[in-house]
Parts: C-alpha cells; structure tokens; sequence
C-alpha cells in the first residue's frame, strides 16, 4: 500500500483519512461526533461569556476539539478525568494566546472597506439584557468572571475549583463576591423597570 | 445609614433574581451559537485539520485565569524541576568557588592561564629592610584575594642594588620581611609563598637602583606558579 493510500476496510468503504492516520476507531469517531454534537455550542457561548466574539470562540473552540482529536487519535483521551473541563480549559487558554499574539501584531493601515452586503448574524441579534449580562461579565475580574462563567455552565464549586486551581470554599466565596457585584449593576435595571411599571 | 443601606439592598437583586437573569442570557446567547455556528462544517475542518499530521495546538496545563493561590500538578511540575536544576547550579558554583583546583607541582609543564592575577609593589629605603607605613597600606590590598582565593600562590621578587656587595643578602632580607608580613596578617601558609630575589646589575643613572619588592599574586591555572618565581 502506497504512503497515504487509505487501507480498505471490511465492507468495501473506505473510512475518512483522517480517522486512518490518527487510528481512531470508528465507535470512537462517532463518540467524538456525539461530545462535538453536544458541546460545540456550549463551549463557543463559554468562550463568548469570557470575552470573546463570536468568531474568537469559534476559533478556540475549534483549537480545542482538535486537541480533542489528537487525544483521541494517541489514545489518551480516556485518561482525561473531565472532558468538559478539559475543552474550556483548552479553548481559554488558546483565545488568550490569540489575543496576546494579537496584540503583538503591528496594526497596518488599511482604507475603509464596503459594508458587506449580505445578512448575517452579529451581536446586534442578542437582546439588551443579554448584552449588558456579556458586558457585567466583562467588567469583572478575570477570576470572579471564570467563577460565574463555570458556575453559568453548570460546573459545581469543587469542579471550578479544579479546573481554576483554587479550593472550593474559595470558589463558593468568589461566586458570593461576584454574585454581590452583578446583583448590584443589575438592581438598577430592576428599579428602572419598576418605575416604568 | 440604615435607610440608606435598606434602599440600596433592595436595588439589589436577590439570587434568585440574579440567577434568573443570568440563565436567561445564558439560553440566548446559546440559542445566538446555535443559529450562528455550521456544527457539521467545522466537525469536518477539525477532523481535516487532524490530518496534516500537525502537532497538537494546545495541550491545558495551567490552570486559567492565573491565580495566586493554587497550580496545576503540571505546572508544579516544572517548577520542582527548574527549582532542581537552580539549586544544583548553585551548588556546582558553590563547589568551584570553594574547592581548590589541582596545584602544579614544582617543575611542572607551564600553563598559559592565569584565573586571578593581584600585582603590588613596594619600595624601601637605601640599605634598609623593614616595611614601611605605605608599604603596609600596598601590602593590604592582597589581603582580601588571599581570604576569599585559599589557593592563591605568592610570589615576591625582591630586587636590590648590585653595586653593593650586600645587595643580595638585602634582597633576600627584604623578601623576608614581606613573607613574616603576610603571613603575620593574612594568615597565609609559608607553603605558598615562594620569595625570589634578584640582585640588579649597576647602571649608571641609579645610585641605589629600584629597592622594590613586587608581590604577585596568581590563581591555581597558571603553571609558572611553581616553577621557581617570576623574574
């Protein structure tokens, strides 16, 4: 068989490339597709809810299921105790190279391009409540956002204290101290909506 | 206070309220990815990208954000390696410093460098031998080499005027009162101090010729410690 050639399989097809070279069994591809299918989404809105923009998460959560793949093509990704941790903790880290990298980046000026002329889905799609949620959020400090974002995503407090390295009454204090800071920017909108009542 | 405290606790949102808030941008903004992201297309790029048979983009290691009060095994890891590799070069500099290197022996092949290399001179009155005030203060300047560097050789080359017929017995005086000197002050061991001296031939514009002692210090690499001073 010729280098890259894909190997017959027993009934006649022959399976993608990819899954050849990284020897993922099929049952294991479609497990993969299943965790995809299912958290995909989840970890694009986890991403976003730390800061990101739509295409940002959608990268570095991109970068993390290929970390993903490679793990599962190496055999190792059974050994992960915590797959959901493990792909937030990924895709953070790689959107925060991206934005260091970025930044790094010497800003070349370009002349103003046409508006694109076809619809799509922007931010402007999003209610104001949510928007002004995103940008509470962004106002935080990094660990008492990491807190409500884990908390958000339905980690427990021993779980974020895991994957943020602090003990869980330290999680369970700065979800308390996060919580009093956003109960209080949002007591405004209530008071407003009062009045408006 | 109190009724202002009151005021500003019911601006505030109960958990229940707040949570409510949150959940519910929560579900929006996932109902937003939902719409916005092609699943099936970038299921297909990431199991394509798999296959160029590049490195892993990222592995997780530290934990994110960086916080103060806790590290990842991985990251304790590396810092109980670099911690190692640290303390062992500390302790190889330790043992560099502190150690004295092999001494050439007395005839030995001559090397060609010197690690440390501390030069004085001092003069003397005419026909006189005893160290002087000045010459005290000259001397001092070896004193610390000589503490810090323990295998330090000396070497003093003691030159008197050869008109005299005693200018070689006062050379030879000369060299001894630097030798009880530094080894009165500096504590250094008779072994490594190595006197030569050197009776100058008459010349015509010096009377009583230089009347110095020069007192060379030199580091262990130099081979020409040994080897019967310097001239």
């Amino acid at each position: 068989m010729q280098p890259g050639e894909c190997p017959p399989v027993a009934d006649g097809h022959q399976v993608a490339t990819a899954v050849d070279e990284l020897a993922v069994a099929p049952g294991v591809e479609l497990q993969f597709r299943a965790f995809f299918t299912d958290q995909f989404p989840l970890l694009v809105k986890f991403v976003m809810l730390c800061g990101a923009s739509l295409d940002e998460a959608q990268d570095a959560a991109q970068e993390a299921f290929i970390a993903v793949w490679h793990e599962l093509g190496r055999g190792r990704w059974q050994e992960v105790a915590n797959p959901e941790g493990w792909i937030r903790r990924v895709a953070i880290r790689q959107h925060g190279r991206t934005q260091r990298r970025d930044r790094r980046l010497p800003i070349v000026p370009l002349p103003d391009l046409p508006d694109l002329e076809q619809p799509g889905l922007s931010t402007v799609d999003l209610t104001e409540e949510t928007l002004e949620v995103m940008e509470a959020l962004s106002a935080l400090d990094p660990v008492l956002r990491a807190v409500i974002v884990y908390k958000m995503a339905g980690f427990t407090a021993a779980e974020t204290g895991q994957e943020l390295g602090l003990t869980e009454q330290k999680v369970r204090d700065q979800r308390k101290k996060a919580g009093r800071k956003l109960a209080k920017r949002f007591g405004g909108r209530k008071k407003q909506k009062g009045e408006q009542a | 206070m109190a009724a202002k405290n009151g005021l500003l606790r019911k601006l505030r949102l109960n958990d229940d309220e707040l949570d409510a808030v949150l959940s519910a941008a929560d579900e929006e903004l996932l109902g937003y990815v939902r719409a916005a992201v092609d699943t099936e297309a970038t299921l297909l790029e990431i199991m394509a990208a798999g296959d160029d048979g590049s490195a892993p983009p990222e592995t997780p290691g530290a934990p994110w954000p960086p916080v103060h009060s806790g590290t990842s095994r991985r990251g304790c890891r590396w810092m109980v390696v670099a911690a190692g590799i640290s303390a062992a070069a500390v302790i190889m500099f330790a043992v560099w410093c502190y150690f004295p290197r092999s001494i050439p022996r007395e005839g030995e092949a001559q090397g060609t460098e010197t690690a440390v290399s501390v030069k004085t001179s001092i003069s003397f009155a005419p026909h006189r031998y005893d160290i002087t005030a000045t010459a005290r203060t000259q001397l001092s300047v070896l004193l610390e080499p000589l503490k810090i560097w323990r295998a330090l050789y000396v070497t003093i080359s003691a030159y008197a005027d050869g008109r005299s017929d005693s200018g070689q017995a006062l050379a030879d005086e000369r060299a001894e009162a630097v030798q009880d000197w530094l080894t009165a002050a500096a504590g250094v061991a008779p072994g490594k101090l190595h006197a030569t001296t050197r009776v100058l031939p008459h010349q015509g514009g010096l009377r009583h010729g230089p009347a110095t002692v020069s007192v060379v210090l030199d580091g262990l690499k130099s081979g020409r410690i040994g080897a019967g001073g310097r001239p």
